[in-house]
């Protein structure tokens, strides 16, 4: 440990050198013009900024050039301003367009300006110090292996790119299925999903062989688990369980339209711990933890059609024969452009008396989610009706009920 | 700059106070994965504290760089200002890099006079370059026999006894490169015939062409015979020969003093050593490699005194017989240090093969770039191999030796 606080702060005495000191004090200048100029041109959008930084450490390499003096350290900050350039504009002049906008912050964010920032970091490690020396330095054994830093650097920073690019080509992969294959949304949403957890799996098996790790010593850190298991973390790991297996069950899958606490949610993500449901009401986001789908009862419209039996019972004056109240309430629901006309609509008789007698109606609709507003805009067309036929007064209704 | 300034100067830091001495250790190209050993090696450690003591306010900062890379690696850092203060190589390579500008000459100060003057002149011979030197020397390493004692009583003596002790059901370890078969030539009298190749200075006497032919065409006989037995194994290199011995794959092998302590830690005390055996044609003409000390471009005045101290100190007589015996793989270059070889077993067998070496191939002692070494020695490999395979017969390949030296010239 001490060979790495030695390596780490090595560079601490290359500040004595008169060399490294003008070149620090020049890309420092440049930085801080940059800097001075992108708070200043922000309409320029930050462009033209970067390019001023670039010329400045430009000239002054030349000038250093010429002068025979050391400028390396320029041509250094020069490579990385001008990396970090040729990246935003591969960001902004192609993935932008080609990509979501979900897609292409999640890809920017988590893969690309990390990817860059690692790479600035490991060079200028390099320039100071010995990445290789850094590697091997011991960490201490480590379930019966030796860990030294540079493998274990390299299983985390994999990790990291594991988890988080993982969702890329699981998603590529996902879609040609679905076009091959003929895979629903919801299949191939948890098609991803899988293929996500998959590649993180292997990520920790291969992270767990790079380190050499000794599997008695993990056998016995995982009975050690079992136990906490038992106790502390026993809701995390049955979440975890449950999401797996609904996703492999397809009970519950991303894409799918379901009933929590009576209302019409469809499922955003499942992920390893619980699932994201968007309301549809209020457009709330629900995060509703995936042991609750495995032990209670799940009420989903998606499951093996994606269309929704819809119903509700209206109240009618008794002046109008049923035979010609059914036909006419048949008649205003296929009327509506979202009810399927297969299934047919259909309107029965389920109860009568002396003034008026009430009726039930249901039909078909393609969108789950739409189920209540859809059937609002059915029962204001027979409202409609109603009064243009003069069958809402005297007060006969007993009222519009609630869909069943 | 003046913040920068004023960070060194009224900084109570303790990390940024002081001095940085940057000490680059070159690993030799067929030896890089003794590179972690290279740098926390047992060979430092008095070194390192008597320098703390005497300089409690300089840090060493240490860090190996593979030979292949070195030339590559002194350039970009001397452009940035960031070269070593320090470099420790072997002596071919302080030559070229000294001809390359990618290292400063020896300064010419009075403790550097000093320690020149404690370094034998043999030694300093090898990096002279016209009035200035490349490097001060720091020690010697040679090529040595080293053998499982579990399964070797007696090392063998003569190369005799090894192909006898190999037909007795020994395993015997050679690989094609210098520390593994160069010094088989001397065994096989073919030592003043090699020489030519690797200087490129041909003697015009009469005869000898032929005469350096026919000990070429013998030496590569007994190779290719050597080859042809089923107990002896020709490895790729020291690397593959040591993880042998190691694993009891292989019983004897030629071995480099800088293994030693790799082989000692592994093996214990079921390593041997002892000078490799000597043969119907004269003595052994083992490997031998001096490693000296050379400075770098970009130190500060501060720097570069601080690293002439550290130089002047390692050839101090009282370090250079520490390094000896507590390293028990080096040999001293201070000409006041003699090899305690009363003492250890080993270092009588390191001083052996120095002596073998001084009396038998002292073509390595000549000043040589690296470059030409490698230039000489692939080629001479590879001749080396098709002869040992089949490809070529001895005789053929002692003409190809024989054209070799015209073309490095």
């Amino acid at each position: 440990m001490n060979r790495l606080l030695l390596l780490s702060l090595s560079w601490v005495g290359f500040l004595k050198r008169p060399f490294v000191l003008e070149q620090l004090l020049i890309a420092g200048l440049v930085f801080a013009l940059l800097g001075f100029l992108r708070r200043r041109e922000r309409p320029l959008q930050r462009l033209p900024a970067l390019l001023v930084g670039l010329l400045g450490l430009l000239i002054a390499m030349a000038v250093a050039a010429v002068s025979q003096r050391r400028f390396g350290l320029l041509l250094l900050s020069w490579q990385i301003l001008a990396s970090f350039w040729a990246l935003r504009l591969v960001e902004q002049l192609l993935l932008k367009r080609w990509l979501s906008p979900e897609t292409f912050r999640d890809l920017v964010s988590r893969i690309l300006r990390p990817a860059f920032l690692l790479i600035v970091v490991l060079v200028l490690l390099d320039a100071v110090s010995s990445l290789r020396d850094l590697a091997s330095i011991s960490l201490g054994i480590w379930f019966g292996s030796e860990i030294q830093l540079g493998t274990l650097a390299l299983v985390v920073v994999a990790l990291y790119f594991v988890i988080s690019g993982s969702i890329f080509p699981a998603q590529a992969v996902g879609w040609v299925a679905k076009r091959s294959l003929g895979l629903n949304d919801g299949s191939r949403k948890a098609m991803v999903t899988l293929l996500r957890y998959g590649f993180i799996g292997l990520g920790l098996v291969w992270g767990l062989a790079r380190l050499g790790i000794d599997k008695t010593g993990l056998l016995a850190v995982a009975g050690g688990l079992s136990v906490g298991l038992g106790f502390g973390v026993k809701e995390v790991f049955s979440n975890f369980i449950s999401g797996l297996w609904l996703l492999v069950e397809g009970s519950v899958r991303p894409g799918e339209v379901l009933i929590h606490d009576g209302e019409a949610c469809e499922v955003r993500r499942l992920d390893l711990r619980a699932a994201t449901l968007l309301r549809a009401s209020d457009n709330a986001e629900l995060v509703v933890p995936n042991q609750s789908f495995f032990t209670a009862t799940t009420t989903t419209y998606t499951r093996s059609d994606r269309t929704r039996r819809c119903s509700f019972e209206v109240s009618a004056p008794s002046s109008w024969t049923p035979d010609r109240m059914i036909a006419l309430l048949q008649e205003l629901v296929l009327a509506h452009s979202q009810v399927l006309p297969a299934p047919p609509p259909r309107a029965s008789l389920l109860s009568f008396g002396p003034t008026s007698h009430t009726y039930k109606v249901s039909f078909s609709i393609v969108d789950p989610l739409r189920s209540g507003s859809i059937t609002s805009e059915v029962k204001l067309a027979v409202w409609q009706r109603f009064d243009a036929e003069g069958l809402l007064t005297p007060p006969s209704t007993d009222g519009v009920s609630s869909p069943s | 700059m003046l913040g920068l300034a004023g960070l060194q100067g009224c900084a109570p830091l303790p990390w940024i106070q002081g001095e940085t001495l940057y000490v680059m250790v070159v690993t030799q190209r067929r030896l890089d994965w003794l590179r972690r050993d290279a740098l926390e090696k047992r060979l430092w450690d008095p070194l390192i504290e008597e320098y703390r003591r005497l300089h409690p306010s300089v840090r060493l900062s240490l860090y190996s760089v593979n030979e292949d890379e070195v030339e590559e690696e002194l350039r970009r850092r001397t452009t940035r200002g960031l070269g070593p203060d320090l470099i420790l190589l072997r002596a071919p390579m302080a030559n070229t890099l000294l001809k390359n500008g990618l290292i400063a000459p020896l300064p010419d100060i009075p403790s550097m006079r000093r320690s020149i003057a404690q370094v034998a002149p043999r030694y300093l011979e090898r990096v002279r370059i016209g009035s200035v030197m490349a490097g001060l020397p720091l020690h010697e390493m040679v090529s040595l026999a080293c053998y499982n004692r579990k399964r070797v009583t007696d090392p063998p003596r003569t190369t005799d006894d090894l192909l006898a002790m190999a037909a007795s059901g020994r395993t015997v370890g050679l690989s094609i490169d210098p520390y593994g078969i160069w010094w088989t030539a001397g065994t096989q009298g073919a030592a003043q015939a090699v020489i030519p190749i690797i200087t490129g200075r041909v003697s015009t006497s009469p005869g000898e062409a032929q005469r350096s032919e026919a000990q070429l065409a013998g030496w590569l006989s007994w190779l290719r015979q050597i080859g042809e037995q089923s107990r002896v194994d020709i490895a790729t290199g020291p690397e593959e020969l040591t993880n042998a011995l190691i694993t009891s794959r292989l019983d004897w092998i030629p071995c480099f003093s800088l293994t030693l302590d790799t082989l000692q830690q592994a093996m214990g005390d079921r390593l041997g050593v002892s000078a490799l055996p000597s043969g119907p044609g004269g003595m052994p003409s083992p490997f031998n490699t001096v490693q000296v000390w050379a400075f770098g471009l970009d130190s500060s005045p501060g720097q570069r005194q601080n690293a002439a101290d550290l130089a002047e100190l390692s050839v101090d007589p009282l370090m250079q017989r520490r390094y000896v015996l507590e390293s028990q793989e080096v040999l001293a270059v201070n000409r006041m240090v003699q090899t305690p070889v009363a003492s250890s077993g080993v270092l009588a067998a390191l001083a052996e093969s120095e002596h073998q070496f001084e009396l038998g191939f002292p073509v390595l002692s000549l000043p040589s770039t690296l470059e030409h070494l490698r230039q000489v020695s692939r080629r001479m490999e590879a001749v080396i191999q098709q002869v040992i395979v089949g490809v070529l017969t001895p005789e053929e390949g002692a003409r190809e030796l024989m054209r070799l030296r015209e073309r490095v010239r």
